[in-house]
């Protein structure tokens, strides 16, 4: 194993769990890293997550560890607002093209948060899945690393407005930032650029986007945080009214070769992991899970059998095809075939979270880079030296990224193993 | 123990559904969204996810006595959404054709209609016969001056043809359906007779196409098979009513354009092709919504087409005075409707009694239909 480190760093693309990860991990190895994440802020999905299965322990809690083992090792290097151009070159040598979005907000923030009471413009917050608004200055959640505000460009009146510029005591907003390019060199990289929920939109007949009672689980976790938009307080979107009927929607999107065609691995667990959620939130709510099956393989039976037999929850077989907005009730009707009971039924709900699956977020290939025909990186189809990791692979769950990312970050170092 | 039920899965059969249409059947994966989105299925014990399973299995006999599978109106609802292309809209249809072959008695006819090298016997039968009639009734010779078609063939000579035919179709229609019935009660284990209100309830529910109107994605069928089936039944009444003018009144064909039941005919022609025109110009355009076409289906659409069309034509010949093709015309009319009429419940025609019968077995036999 006694290998000399690598002469370049290695390159990690993505700033989520998995990208945090190897880049952790490699620079641990003794390698230089640069980690380079397009939005403003690390942490990715993972810290839009209130708990993790099956543990139900809050994510803040390992990527709090994570920031600091990158805070203080000097080998890893991060780049946030920026993605990734071009990769030429080759195994050891990879010349990379890095473009840098306008820094409108520098390293001297303290994250005061004067620039944001002052700023006169609000924008959808997109942190929490559209749900609530933030200033056009904003941090996205008060641990978000780096502790630096950010300035979203579409919706800031830039210098005529000015506002955020004038009260910040530490020099640390200009509006005149341009974008530049930086040029690399990179040992291997580390294709880490994570998932997107699939858009529930796209699901004919689901209500998505029509009824504010139909939300996605990703929605559902800022819902149930508490620095989310409703402080963690479970209440119907539409009119806050306490939510007594919990439907989720199982597969929506995946396992459907007129979506996503396959199984994403992690939304039964997440619809249990949220059903813990109601049950803590809303006792005495009734919960439906509509299912085509369960699949929680491996120790996490034990997370289905606990969640299973929990008073108030319910399995049924039997996907939902329909939910429409119930004009009598401001809720959701539900419809379904109840395969086990051969019954098709219809249900009244306050809430529906449709599990919508992972679609790989760098679905159209990156930087020239291709991907198989559902927008995942295949090892073996990449270039040596270039290495994909947890759900820029295949539809993983945070556990299964992290070791994920630690064989990648392996390679990444070491090269791959003859 | 005692509700113990032995499966015995006939896998010939699943070879046979997935040649006769239903090929994607083992594609399902049960997840039930097809039953979510059928707005024609009934609540209690719906269709038709179980029917894929029980296709999967091979068990025929569940699915060949079954009136869901009738009840099903082919909307295509459910392979519109079907997450994997299973199809089950063309797996039940596949399972109602291969039923005609199943329920008919005399088994021969059902199996000769399901194989396309039968097809010149079937229409041989009726030409034979009626070329024959024609022989002995006139030497086969075009008679001249103005054209009457019962100079060709007198109308006893075609009631004695046709009486006997229809009668046929009936004594065999009661006997398939009455098959039909007892395996449905046998699968189901019920043995009510079919209630006046469960007939009264399927004919409004037939009259007024109110299956078809639920549909979605076929929408626009609703309208096709309305024209086709008010025309046909027009186009029938008006035999009848012939019949009637001849052996009651005396009055003999043709009838003049202005006559009652003249303009009926007339009518019904020009709805009936209206009707299967625009089923047909669907078919073609629009496979994807309304279904792969079997050879039984196209069979009889266009058996059905031909005898209106030559109907048609054999009326506009006879008022232009070409007697040189309006009786060639004439008779092969005669053998197009000889088809349709003797051969219903073995064609894909007898879907109207299988469905009629289904609808009503399931209105008496359950409370949420």
């Amino acid at each position: 194993m006694a290998k000399p480190a690598p002469r370049y760093p290695v390159l990690v693309i993505g700033g989520g769990i998995a990208g945090i990860t190897a880049a952790v991990e490699a620079a641990e190895c003794g390698a230089k890293v640069i980690l380079v994440e397009k939005r403003a802020h690390l942490g990715g999905r993972v810290a839009r997550m209130h708990k993790y299965f099956p543990k139900l322990c809050a994510p803040y809690c390992g990527l709090e560890l994570n920031y600091r083992r990158i805070r203080e090792n000097p080998d890893i290097n991060v780049h946030t607002r920026a993605d990734v151009l071009e990769i030429a070159g080759q195994y050891g040598d990879f010349s990379v093209k890095v473009r840098l979005q306008p820094q409108m907000v520098n390293a001297n923030c303290t994250a005061c948060g004067k620039c944001a009471e002052v700023c006169p413009v609000e924008r959808q917050d997109h942190y929490n899945y559209g749900m609530g608004k933030t200033k056009a200055i904003y941090l996205p959640h008060p641990m978000a690393f780096p502790p630096r505000y950010n300035i979203s460009k579409k919706a800031c009146r830039g210098k005529e407005c000015n506002k955020c510029v004038e009260v910040c005591g530490y020099g640390a907003i200009n509006l005149d930032a341009r974008e530049t390019v930086m040029a690399l060199k990179a040992h291997s990289v580390v294709l880490a650029t994570g998932w997107e929920p699939y858009n529930g939109a796209k699901l004919q007949g689901l209500s998505f986007g029509v009824s504010p009672n139909v939300i996605s689980n990703v929605q559902m976790e800022r819902l149930a945080s508490p620095d989310g938009p409703t402080k963690g307080k479970l209440v119907r979107p539409s009119d806050g009214k306490e939510v007594r009927e919990v439907v989720f929607a199982q597969c929506a999107g995946s396992r459907d070769e007129n979506h996503l065609p396959y199984c994403s691995s992690v939304c039964c667990l997440a619809s249990l992991k949220q059903a813990a959620y109601v049950r803590e939130a809303a006792p005495d709510a009734n919960i439906y899970i509509y299912y085509i099956d369960i699949r929680t393989p491996g120790k996490y039976e034990r997370f289905y059998q606990k969640i299973a037999a929990e008073p108030k929850v319910t399995l049924i077989k039997g996907k939902i095809a329909k939910a429409e907005h119930d004009p009598e009730t401001g809720g959701v009707i539900i419809t379904a075939e109840d395969v086990m009971a051969g019954k098709k039924i219809t249900r009244k709900a306050d809430l529906v979270i449709l599990a919508t699956g992972m679609q790989p977020a760098a679905r159209n290939g990156l930087a020239g880079l291709k991907t198989d025909e559902n927008g995942f990186f295949v090892d073996a189809a990449l270039a040596r030296g270039i290495y994909a990791a947890g759900a820029a692979k295949l539809p993983h769950d945070v556990s299964a990224t992290i070791m994920d990312a630690t064989a990648a970050a392996l390679k990444a170092v070491y090269g791959r193993w003859p | 123990m005692n509700n113990v039920e032995y499966l015995q899965p006939d896998l010939a059969f699943v070879a046979r559904l997935k040649q006769a249409g239903g090929e994607n059947v083992k594609k399902c994966f049960q997840c039930a969204t097809c039953v979510a989105v059928c707005d024609v299925t009934q609540s209690d014990k719906p269709f038709p996810r179980k029917e894929m399973i029980l296709a999967q299995w091979g068990l025929k006999d569940k699915l060949f006595y079954n009136p869901d599978v009738w009840l099903c109106h082919q909307c295509g609802d459910c392979t519109a959404h079907c997450p994997r292309g299973a199809k089950p809209s063309e797996v039940l249809a596949a399972v109602r054709d291969l039923s005609l072959a199943e329920h008919a008695v005399p088994r021969f006819l059902g199996k000769m209609h399901a194989s396309p090298a039968a097809l010149a016997a079937l229409f041989a039968l009726p030409a034979a016969i009626l070329l024959l009639a024609a022989m002995y009734a006139n030497g086969l010779t075009i008679p001249g001056g103005e054209i009457v078609y019962s100079h060709f063939f007198p109308l006893k000579v075609i009631d004695s043809i046709f009486i006997p035919g229809a009668l046929f179709a009936i004594i065999t229609s009661f006997l398939s359906l009455k098959k039909f019935w007892g395996g449905m009660q046998r699968n189901n284990r019920e043995k009510k007779a079919p209630d006046v209100a469960a007939v009264l309830g399927a004919v409004k529910d037939i009259l007024l196409h109110k299956k078809f109107a639920q549909c979605r994605t076929n929408k626009p069928r609703y309208t096709g098979h309305l024209l086709a089936f008010f025309g046909f039944l027009a186009l029938f009444a008006t035999t009848n009513l012939v019949m009637m003018y001849h052996y009651l009144l005396g009055r003999e064909t043709p009838l003049a354009l202005g006559d009652p039941v003249k303009l009926l005919g007339n009518a019904g022609a020009v709805t009936a092709f209206a009707g299967v025109s625009y089923i047909i110009a669907r078919r073609l355009a629009a496979p994807d919504e309304t279904g792969k076409a079997s050879y039984q289906d196209w069979t009889f659409i266009l058996t059905l087409y031909a005898a209106i069309i030559t109907g048609i034509l054999a009326e506009s010949a006879r008022l232009a005075g070409i007697p040189a093709a309006a009786y060639p015309i004439y008779f092969t009319h005669l053998v197009l409707v000889f088809f349709l009429i003797a051969y219903l419940p073995f064609s894909k025609f007898a879907h109207m009694p299988y469905r009629a019968a289904a609808m009503v077995y399931a209105r008496s036999n359950s409370k949420t239909n």
